[in-house]
């Protein structure tokens, strides 16, 4: 930045402090508060200032979400007892006192008599074989090949409930709150709240895929800052916005940004103080970058094809969701904080198998399978799964009995989730549900322990990031899951 | 920047810290104890819940016993109050609050609360609650802010800052006043007026602008959630503009407030309603809804009734009510009991509570259009015409009423048919509740005769209902029926027929007999049928007409068929019964007529239809009797129907014709009362289906009581609309005035200005709030008075320059000891751009438009079967018009708005977010309708800054910044021209690209290049920070 023009000791320590400007990129890990100041008038209270509160074992999330509610029971948690009383109704079998109205208690109802989310009574067999994979001899579903071969990278904890029967479940996991409750922040936002930049060419948490319009905001009261940036897998656009209508060059970009950052500089000195205005200018600063870096980021060209490959990017059912892991890597080795990514549009979510459970999942898995597996792979070759943490998860289970003729209603009872990466305990099984998998009996789990068990590898104390007049429930803040800590 | 930026976070503003103060000076319940309690002490020991039998919350409480049998509070003696006692208490089991809470009090709260006492523990209601005092400003000023800020300025040993220059005051105004900036012209104007009161002047010609309205509507479409779409499921489009364009003009014609609010929460209940008025009860229809199939209408009554309730509250009240949907509030002083008696004024809403996906959903009015109005009045002509022609011809036949034949006539049975495709014509048709009525043909579900079928589906309790049919007499023998059609897998639990004679006390219920609890079981009010009829195919339901009580010569006059749950189809509906000619309305006009004795005839031309209506008895003239005869065999006698086929065919076609105008024609949607109320209770745990204690409508028992009107009657809508207004009701004008200081200065006297109950923050300046409020109220509720004195005051006047210090002092700017500084809102931002460019369309009112948006915003949130999931871009000067009217998808809304806090409009907001995103810097760098007004705006330097680049430069500054550059921005700015000026002559390719953004045309003879390198610059002031603030 030119300097010959200021004049003044204010001027002077104004421009100084206006970060790195237009000239280059800067990377490097300058741990940092986001610029946004928050006057308050709670005398103990400071924002975070993006130091981790305890020494993190892994520094950035990838947050796997697949949309309608995934079968516990035809991925990771295999019942025999499904196959061996098939057809008959639950009333029938020993496993009758499931369906005990005060075990059934925990659905907190938004839709009351809806078409779905209901008890399902008759038995439906498995649809799919078992193998014990990896060293650790984990079951994995014969639909997951290829995350099979991963099993000792994962930890999965079979003993998940959550309270809501419909899809506010997808909320629900994201918050930790039921819809009714009203609006939360969500995982990401307060890992993007309480923790500072790695990169401050790239925005610090990122979505992709498909969020339905009720879950489409992250930040709720810790404000709009806090909501993910969604970037799309295209070269090109990766953002609205994100590029002008028309080629440009790279020099007329940078010339119009810097213009605008030199005069925007200027008017600076009359408001030297002024957090608005010097945020303003950092946002600027980001943009330019964003808009320089995304691009590059989202362009694999430079990958190989083998790299390609071990995501399934060259088979079409794969395609989709290769792409988005490939560009998640490339997203956290350049120190993105969060990467959210939502599988399956339509509906209420791909995956909300109500009918043709078979056809629907062995098609929704042979989607993310490779990408997935690949994703752990590549990463770890890479020596960044050990600071890279994976989620899979969705906003339930679905039901040990049939739908219609050949389906599963959503089931909260009861459902799985998969972890794996920094600081977890590969080859892990934790928790279970009973024999038919309908209650989660063991070590049980609400959504918000697996929120807990992130924020612990992040080095992050959640109630250390409470802001006042927005007290927090136990419940809000979840249980670390130690069983599954490396 | 980083540390600069961390040692602002971390210092506290000084003012805040003065809690503990000399013993002499009053200790305040509201400002020093309150806060204390509540945040400490009401979790356990306030309204709904009170361990050891003690409320800290009121005074009536604490002053008395607890479960201890110690007085918590002994005014005058500290150390006789158990309170104090128990605060400082360090045994486990009896200090105050329970460790177990993680709740502890500072040694200065335990001063005060001590001192407290000693000074007799006078206590006040929540400041909020305590009447409105007005009382003499503090000292003199002109103007009275002025006097109560700068009294509280000098406690704080600070004074005001200097006033702003002409053209910052200028650029401030304009935008506060119509969120535009001013036009060249307007700067020249003012700058040029030497006179003492040019800055009133000025506020007078923006307070007469029409774009005042715009601007002034915009925050109070935050405030009742309008959108353009229904929300929930479909998220459809929903009709309900001409109420936004009626507060735009509420605004304008500077409507008293009091009147204004009146007219929304009543408009419909006042003596002689006029359109206006009905438009604006459209504020309680701005209500998120759902058509969604499925959905149980019951539970939509009362979540759209709680919606309202709690929209009602938030927005004249400023309270936040959503706890005591389910509970007793435990800080605010609303119980369960009032916040359902408030609840009560809405939930007789006469709209269905599904909204069945529909644009215009009833209670609708449709709008006065010139245009509509013309066609409608020339279709009405022709059908007199063709209706006189009919009779004419009709009065030419050869007809004998078998009345008056001597022989008597065969009677044979036959069938009266009620409904086939449509209802019988006169009667009233609603659903009850449900989706309003939908009649599907064969390709939308099952149809068994003619071409439609009746279709409902709901997962409760639900009723298609045809009232004030012609009377028809029940026969010997008669037999009444319907076809039905239950689809499989989706079966109602029980179906009914019921019919009306003198009251609806007929019933016959097939499936469950039990589920619907109307009518004495076991009598012939509610006759058992046996089980369902068999699913997926048309079966014929008969009853013996006198199986339900209808005796051979009752008279019935309506019909309903009801279902509870699933998914059922009803096709030809009627009766079948012996018809003696001479006694069947079809066949005997001395029949028929008798039967129309005493009802309305809008078919018939006015003289007729008061013969038809008083009857034969008194109508003995001949000719009287002959048109009424002709009018009879034009239309109903089935004898002559063949005769006069080719005549109805015609008239059948021109009534089509009308009601397809009417139906097109725009409309929207309004507020009307069922016209019997829905009983009302207290809801057990905010639970739709779990109705406790009856409540009758009321307000909150805090309050000054309603005055009825009417004592004898149920309180109504308009003594809740006048109750608001009323001088004794302690808050609206409060929250009004703060919403409005808001407005002006960026934050409120009250920072929540959606919550003055306890919850929320105390005002700031007290005394200012209440003289502002009192003075607001006795002006007459004059709007533009308040905000032209706001305008007018020093603090409004003042630079916004900020010292380190100062900012320190102050960072949110209460104290006023600078001018405010604020991010424009989403709108201006967007407005300013067209506006500059000169692109902006000025034309107001009308449907939502849809200007240039990225593409898949909509799309992918879009159900199939939406008519809003695809968009469409509008062309020509829609594109440019005011954001005021662009189109609002709930689900999906503008991005280039949204990115900028545009709220979701599902809820109320009160306040704004001012968030600071990269997303913006690249939106207002990239969006191409900013890069179009650029390139407009580009064209005007060029065309109207002569032909030297500084002067082109300098009217750019004076464009959009109202200002002149300084040197050394001009110095940077022509430098970045020169490099665009050199690239874009180099290169005509690029600059061909630069020029084609966007629809708009180039003006002739402009050089690209120059063009281009102009667009460049404009797009670059375009984005500075000082264009996007009001500064």
């Amino acid at each position: 930045m030119n300097h010959q023009r200021c004049s003044g000791n204010h001027r002077r320590a104004f421009l100084a402090d206006m970060g790195m400007g237009f000239t280059g990129l800067a990377l490097g890990s300058m741990l940092q508060s986001d610029g946004i100041t928050r006057a308050d008038s709670s005398l103990s209270w400071a924002p975070p200032n993006g130091k981790p509160h305890s020494n993190p074992k892994a520094k950035s999330v990838i947050w796997l979400f697949m949309n309608g509610g995934v079968s516990h029971l035809e991925t990771f948690d295999p019942k025999p007892e499904l196959d061996k009383y098939a057809g008959k109704s639950i009333s029938e079998t020993p496993y009758k006192s499931t369906q005990d109205p005060e075990k059934l208690k925990l659905a907190r109802v938004t839709v009351v008599n809806d078409a779905n989310g209901q008890q399902r009574n008759k038995l439906f067999p498995t649809q799919v074989g078992f193998k014990k994979r990896g060293q650790c001899g984990m079951d994995v579903s014969d639909w997951l090949p290829y995350l099979g071969n991963c099993a000792d990278d994962m930890a999965i904890v079979r003993s998940m409930y959550t309270t809501d029967d419909n899809h506010g479940a997808q909320t629900q996991f994201h918050s930790g709150r039921h819809m009714l409750d009203g609006e939360f922040p969500t995982l990401g936002a307060w890992v993007h709240y309480g923790l500072g930049s790695l990169n401050d060419n790239l925005p610090q948490f990122i979505s992709m895929g498909n969020r339905e319009y009720w879950n489409k905001k992250d930040g709720h009261y810790l404000g709009p800052m806090h909501d993910a940036v969604p970037v799309r897998v295209a070269p090109g656009s990766p953002l609205d916005f994100g590029s002008p209508e028309r080629p440009v060059t790279p020099d007329e970009q940078k010339l119009g940004f810097e213009l605008v950052g030199k005069l925007n500089s200027i008017r600076g000195v009359e408001y030297p103080n002024d957090p608005a205005l010097a945020a303003r200018i950092k946002s600027y600063e980001l943009a330019f970058r964003m808009q320089r870096s995304l691009p590059e980021v989202m362009d694999f060209s430079k990958e190989t094809e083998e790299t390609k490959k071990i995501y399934g990017i060259d088979k079409p059912a794969s395609r989709d969701f290769g792409n988005q892991m490939l560009a998640a890597r490339r997203l956290v080795e350049r120190g993105v904080r969060f990467v959210q990514i939502q599988h399956g549009a339509g509906g209420a979510g791909a995956w909300d198998a109500h009918g043709g459970l078979k056809n629907n999942h062995s098609a929704n898995c042979a989607k993310v399978d490779q990408p997935i597996a690949g994703l752990i792979q590549d990463l770890k070759r890479r020596g960044l799964l050990d600071q890279t943490l994976i989620v899979f998860a969705s906003e339930f289970g679905r039901t040990p009995g049939t739908q219609g003729s050949d389906g599963r209603d959503h089931h909260i009872y009861g459902f799985s989730v998969m972890m794996a990466g920094g600081g977890i305990k590969g080859g892990t099984v934790h928790g279970t549900t009973d024999e038919i998998g309908f209650h989660a009996v063991e070590n049980r789990h609400y959504v918000t322990d697996i929120h807990a068990t992130i924020m612990h590898l992040m080095g992050l104390d959640s109630r250390r990031l409470e802001i006042p007049g927005r007290k927090r429930l136990d419940i809000d803040h979840g249980r670390v899951i130690p069983q599954i800590l490396a | 920047m980083k540390r600069l930026l961390l040692s602002v976070l971390i210092l506290i503003p000084v003012f805040w810290v003065h809690a503990v103060e000399p013993s002499n000076v009053p200790v305040s319940f509201n400002k020093d104890i309150r806060p204390i309690l509540s945040e400490n002490c009401f979790s356990c020991h306030g309204q709904g819940k009170t361990k050891g039998e003690l409320r800290l919350d009121a005074s009536e409480h604490f002053l008395k016993a607890g479960a201890s049998g110690e007085k918590a509070v002994v005014p005058n003696q500290p150390s006789a109050s158990e309170l104090v006692k128990r605060i400082l208490s360090t045994e486990k089991g009896k200090v105050m609050p329970p460790p177990s809470t993680k709740k502890t009090l500072t040694a200065a709260q335990k001063e005060i609360l001590g001192k407290w006492i000693a000074q007799g523990a006078p206590y006040e209601k929540h400041w909020s609650f305590e009447p409105i005092k007005a009382q003499a400003p503090p000292e003199k000023k002109p103007n009275p802010i002025d006097a109560y800020l700068i009294s509280r300025l000098k406690k704080e040993g600070l004074n005001y800052a200097p006033k702003a220059d002409p053209s910052t005051l200028l650029r401030r105004v304009s935008l506060t006043l119509t969120g535009l900036t001013p036009s060249v012209q307007e700067m020249e104007t003012f700058l040029a007026d030497k006179s003492p009161d040019a800055y009133e002047k000025m506020i007078d010609r923006y307070l007469a602008s029409p774009k005042y309205g715009e601007e002034m509507a915009r925050h109070w479409l935050d405030i009742v959630r309008y959108a353009d779409t229904h929300g929930l499921h479909l998220d459809n489009e929903r009709q309900m503009w001409a109420y936004r364009d009626w507060v735009i003009s509420a605004f304008n014609k500077n409507q008293p407030f009091d009147r204004f609010m009146v007219e929304q929460v009543a408009g419909d209940l006042l003596p002689n309603a006029t359109l206006d008025q009905l438009i604006a009860t459209g504020f309680n229809r701005c209500n998120v809804s759902t058509g969604e199939g499925g959905s149980i209408s019951e539970e939509w009554v009362f979540r759209n009734a709680v919606d309202r309730t709690s929209n009602f509250m938030e927005a004249f009240l400023g309270l936040t009510g959503g706890c005591a949907v389910c509970h007793d509030h435990k800080f605010d002083p609303i119980t369960a009991k009032d916040y359902y008696s408030l609840y009560a004024f809405f939930h007789s809403a006469a709209d269905s509570p599904l909204d069945g996906n529909q644009l215009l959903l009833a209670p609708s009015v449709k709008l006065d259009l010139p245009e509509t109005k013309k066609k409608i009045a020339e279709l009405e002509v022709e059908v007199s015409t063709l209706r006189r022609k009919m009779e004419e011809e009709a009065a030419k036949l050869a007809y004998e009423d078998p009345a008056l034949k001597p022989a008597k006539s065969e009677i044979k049975v036959a069938e009266d048919i009620w409904f086939e495709d449509e209802f019988p014509k006169g009667s009233k048709v609603f659903a009850s509740p449900g989706v309003p009525l939908e009649l599907v043909d064969a390709k939308k579900g099952k149809v068994f005769s003619g071409t439609k079928a009746i279709r409902r589906s709901d997962a409760g309790l639900a009723q298609d209902v045809c009232e004030n049919m012609s009377p028809i007499t029940i026969q010997e023998g008669s037999v009444l029926f319907a076809h039905v059609f239950l689809q499989d897998g989706r079966l109602p639990k029980s179906i009914m027929l019921q019919y009306h004679s003198t009251g609806w006390l007929h019933r016959a219920v097939w499936g469950d007999y039990n589920i619907i609890p109307w009518g004495a079981a076991n009598t012939t009010e509610r006759v058992n049928m046996g089980p369902l009829p068999s699913a997926g195919k048309w079966i014929r339901l008969e009853v013996p007409a006198e199986k339900i009580g209808l005796k051979p010569g009752t008279i019935v006059n309506g019909f309903a068929v009801t279902q509870f749950g699933g998914i059922v189809f009803w096709d030809k509906i009627g009766m079948t019964g012996k018809k003696d000619p001479a006694t069947d309305p079809a066949q005997s006009f001395a029949a028929w007529w008798q039967q129309q004795t005493g009802r309305d005839q809008p078919e018939a031309a006015s003289d007729v239809a008061i013969l038809i209506k008083q009857g034969p008895a008194k109508t003995t003239d001949k000719d009287q009797v002959n048109k009424v005869k002709a009018f009879y065999l034009a239309n109903y006698c089935s004898a002559t129907k063949v005769q006069m086929k080719p005549l109805l065919t015609k008239l059948d076609e021109l009534s089509k014709k009308k009601t397809a105008l009417e139906q097109s024609a725009p409309g929207t949607a309004i507020f009307r009362e069922l016209p019997k109320p829905r009983d009302s209770f207290v809801m057990v745990r905010g639970m739709y289906n779990k109705p406790g204690e009856k409540v009758e409508p009321n307000t909150p028992a805090i309050f000054p009581p309603l005055k009825k009107a009417d004592p004898k009657k149920r309180a109504d809508r308009l003594d809740l609309a006048n109750w608001l207004v009323s001088p004794e009701q302690p808050l609206t004008s409060r929250v009004m005035v703060n919403r409005f200081w808001q407005q002006v200065f960026g934050t409120g006297i009250v920072k929540s200005s959606g919550d003055l109950g306890t919850q929320g923050e105390l005002p700031f300046h007290p005394e200012l709030l209440d003289w502002l409020a009192s003075d607001f109220r006795s002006s007459g509720w004059d709007v533009k008075k308040l905000i032209k004195l706001l305008l007018t005051s020093e603090a409004f006047q003042q630079v916004s320059t900020v010292s380190p210090e100062l900012l320190r002092k102050d960072p949110e700017n209460r104290l006023l000891a600078r001018g405010p500084r604020i991010r424009l809102d989403a709108e201006q931002i967007r407005d300013n751009i067209l506006f500059t460019s000169g692109l902006i369309s000025f034309d107001m009112g009308g449907r939502g438009t849809m200007p240039y948006q990225p593409p898949n915003i909509w799309e992918p949130v879009g159900f199939t079967g939406s008519n809003t999931r695809n968009y469409k871009q509008d062309t020509g000067t829609n594109l440019y018009r005011r954001s005021i009217y662009v189109f609002i998808k709930r689900t999906a809304p503008a991005p280039f708005m949204a990115n900028f806090d545009l709220p979701n409009r599902e809820a109320l907001c009160a306040k704004r977010e001012r968030s600071n995103t990269p997303l913006q810097a690249l939106q207002l760098m990239n969006d191409v309708q900013h890069f179009e007004a650029a390139r407009k705006l580009g064209e005007r330097l060029i065309t109207e800054g002569g032909n030297d680049a500084g002067k082109r430069i300098e009217l750019a500054y004076k464009i959009i910044l109202s200002r002149f550059p300084a040197p050394e921005e001009k110095a940077i700015v022509m430098e970045g021209l020169e490099k665009h000026i050199a690239r874009y002559k180099a290169d005509p390719k690029a600059s061909a690209l630069v020029v084609k953004v966007g629809e708009s045309k180039i003006k002739e003879g402009i050089n690209e290049s120059e063009l281009a390198a102009y667009t460049l610059l404009a797009n670059t002031i375009l984005n500075l920070d000082e264009t996007v603030n009001r500064n």
